[in-house]
């Protein structure tokens, strides 16, 4: 028997040899931790938004949904809200930036609107332009860096009239936008954000028909995410070639990236298929993109339904830093059935939010210690909860900052966290229902939309304090 | 015709007659683990398992097993219990089991597989198929047995098994399993005894 524990002993040994650290935080640690205290001079600290969950006065391909149901007859969104107002911030957005100043940030990711600057094809609207350039030197004058989106999950009527994110001149459509905002906001702006979540637009539009247009096909889930691929390749190259103006002064015109939105995949259990499709989920919604843009060669495989392999002329080199979404871990249940080949689900007990979003901050951690390995500075472009109280927000961020700490003091190059969100938004298919927001609004009731600090801005000043982007 | 014919040797081939019972207890350990860019995330499992075979009369024969499972180390995969239960029959040149097997954890969707096993040869040779018949650890293995040795091949990787009797009554139980699956990356050594009853 002593040979055989020795034997069971050394092939675990050897499997689990070199696994990352699944590290588990303690209230007390996190409480005591001054949070950002050891970041660097120029770490980045802000929120971010995108234009059709705040602005307001969008017409798109998602103002469009919102008007429609699904098959059962549920409206696309709760309640059948609307973002026809929203935030109304594209002519309230110097109350955004003053929440902002409240916050003590130094940098806003925010988007400017396909739509709203090419209403048509070829069309450019410069009086919106105007408008976003009055934002863009408002928030550089409050020594405020901007990160500008480009594509945020929303499309221009005309392009969704062709296909959408499945018409062959999407690439080339998107890499005009970026070359016409690159010449048009570049002297305000360096660091690009091309895409947001590519995956998550593409699972969610076609694989679980939830967002436009509405599909459940796996195989055109992987070809719309390789064309992403190809267009965030192009507006890079775009990008660089009208963005000349080295805006900050720091000898860099651009820095560009995109904003991969990650999550822990976790096995139900030991059962091999769950495992084995925890794994594969892995590989396609986390690791996918990133192994692309790192080789310049796209490779996505859903066992059973498709398997593509292409170059991407452009593709690799693309990055300046990898921005990072994290929200939540997905315990992963295999069933053959789903077209995701699994059901994914938060065990009872564990910490929600308000979603049913698991909350946990180690797997930021996780994460960035993974993710920091392919050698790109990482951006946290997005991290947040809804809470509709926000009294558990101040938890959360005060849990997921010390996960930043933990991973910079781990050696990984962390060099921002934009918390998602600066305001309550229109939060896509939940409408109005969920909060994210450092601020809230109350839509139902306030004319004024005024914005109302959460409690947990006191914890983001706290960072900015000891960050010393607020005095 | 040559195959038909082969079948209908086997089929027609008289059934063991003797009846025999035993259970068998083996504990082990499962390494599960996912390789990434530069890295790799895993996690180890104890395992107990308790399985029955019958053989009542004739060619009849059942077998069933549980198998548990649980986490080394918290904040991460849950417990689980799997369920085999199958019946089949016995004959002097092939075997077969069919039924399922279900995997069942607190607050996770039950699962249910087909579980089935096929052995055919000669002498004390059997060539074997196996659809998540080794305590549901592999979804399939392909191999040979040779007088309660066995080794066989599962999607990117190996099964193998080995019963050593120690009395009359007694034999020693080892079960090995190493394989990649959809990227994931397994490793299970089980090891305990049979009785026979």
């Amino acid at each position: 028997m002593d040979l055989v524990r020795r034997v069971v002993a050394f092939y675990v040994a050897a499997l689990l040899a070199a696994c990352d650290e699944r590290p588990s935080f303690s209230k007390a640690d996190i409480d005591a931790e001054k949070l950002l205290g050891n970041a660097p001079p120029g770490f980045l600290l802000g929120t971010a938004t995108a234009p059709h969950q705040i602005e307001g006065g969008l017409a798109d391909d998602w103002s469009d949904w919102e008007q429609g149901s699904y098959p059962d007859g549920r409206p696309h969104i709760k309640h059948r809200d609307t973002s026809a107002v929203a935030d109304d911030s594209w002519n309230r957005w110097k109350d955004d930036l003053a929440a902002m100043q409240t916050l003590g940030v130094n940098a806003y990711r925010l988007g400017v609107d396909w739509s709203r600057l090419m209403p048509a094809p070829g069309q450019w609207d410069a009086a919106a332009a105007a408008r976003y350039r009055e934002q863009l030197a408002a928030l550089r004058a409050a020594h405020i860096e901007p990160m500008v989106t480009l594509y945020h999950f929303t499309l221009p009527k005309w392009v969704a009239a062709q296909g959408g994110l499945e018409w062959d001149g999407l690439e080339d459509a998107l890499a005009d936008f970026a070359g016409r905002s690159g010449k048009a906001f570049g002297d305000l702006v360096d660091r690009w954000c091309t895409l947001n979540e590519p995956n998550v637009v593409a699972v969610k539009g076609f694989t679980q028909g939830e967002w436009p247009p509405g599909v459940k096909d796996t195989p055109r889930t992987a070809r719309v995410l390789a064309r992403l691929l190809r267009a965030h390749a192009k507006m890079a190259a775009a990008l660089r070639l009208n963005d000349t103006v080295d805006a900050d002064g720091d000898g860099k015109a651009t820095l560009i990236g995109l904003a991969h939105h990650v999550r822990v995949f976790e096995p139900a259990t030991w059962s091999p298929l769950d495992v084995a499709i925890a794994a594969a989920s892995d590989a396609f919604f986390n690791d996918a993109l990133v192994q692309a843009v790192k080789t310049g060669h796209t490779h996505l495989s859903v066992p059973g339904a498709i398997t593509i392999d292409e170059d991407v002329p452009g593709l690799a080199g693309s990055f300046d830093y990898l921005g990072l979404n994290y929200y939540t871990r997905d315990h992963v249940r295999a069933d053959l059935s789903d077209p995701s080949l699994s059901k994914q689900y938060t065990p009872a007990g564990a910490p929600v939010n308000d979603l049913g979003w698991e909350l946990y901050p180690e797997g930021l951690y996780r994460m960035l210690v993974r993710f920091g390995r392919y050698g790109w500075p990482i951006l946290i472009t997005e991290n947040g909860m809804a809470d509709n109280a926000g009294d558990r927000r101040p938890e959360f961020l005060r849990g997921h900052l010390y996960a930043v700490d933990r991973a910079r003091a781990a050696g990984v190059d962390v060099r921002g966290y934009y918390h998602w969100s600066l305001l309550d938004n229109f939060e896509w298919a939940e409408g109005y229902t969920a909060r994210f927001g450092l601020f809230t609004v109350d839509f139902a009731s306030d004319p004024t939309l005024a914005r109302k600090p959460t409690p947990a801005v006191a914890v983001f000043q706290e960072a900015a304090r000891n960050l010393g982007t607020l005095r | 015709m040559r195959i038909l014919a082969a079948a209908a040797f086997v089929v027609a081939a008289p059934a063991l007659a003797d009846v025999s019972a035993g259970v068998s207890l083996l504990g082990g350990v499962q390494g599960a683990a996912v390789t990434y860019e530069g890295g790799r995330a895993g996690q180890a499992f104890g395992q107990l398992a308790l399985a029955a075979d019958l053989r009542p009369w004739r060619a009849l024969g059942f077998d069933a097993f549980v198998l548990g499972g649980a986490p080394l180390a918290g904040g991460g995969p849950a417990g689980a219990v799997s369920l085999g239960a199958r019946v089949g029959a016995d004959f002097t040149n092939v075997d077969f089991r069919f039924g399922a097997l279900v995997n069942a954890s607190p607050g996770a969707a039950t699962q249910v597989w087909p579980s089935f096993t096929v052995r055919a040869g000669a002498g004390d040779f059997r060539a074997v198929l196996g659809v998540f018949d080794v305590y549901g650890l592999v979804p399939a293995r392909l191999g040979v047995d040779w007088r309660g040795f066995g080794v066989a091949l599962v999607p990117l990787g190996v099964e193998a098994h080995a019963v050593w009797p120690v009395s009359p009554a007694v034999n020693l139980s080892v079960e090995a399993l190493a394989y990649s699956l959809l990227g994931a990356q397994f490793v299970d050594v089980l090891a305990g005894a049979r009785w026979t009853l």
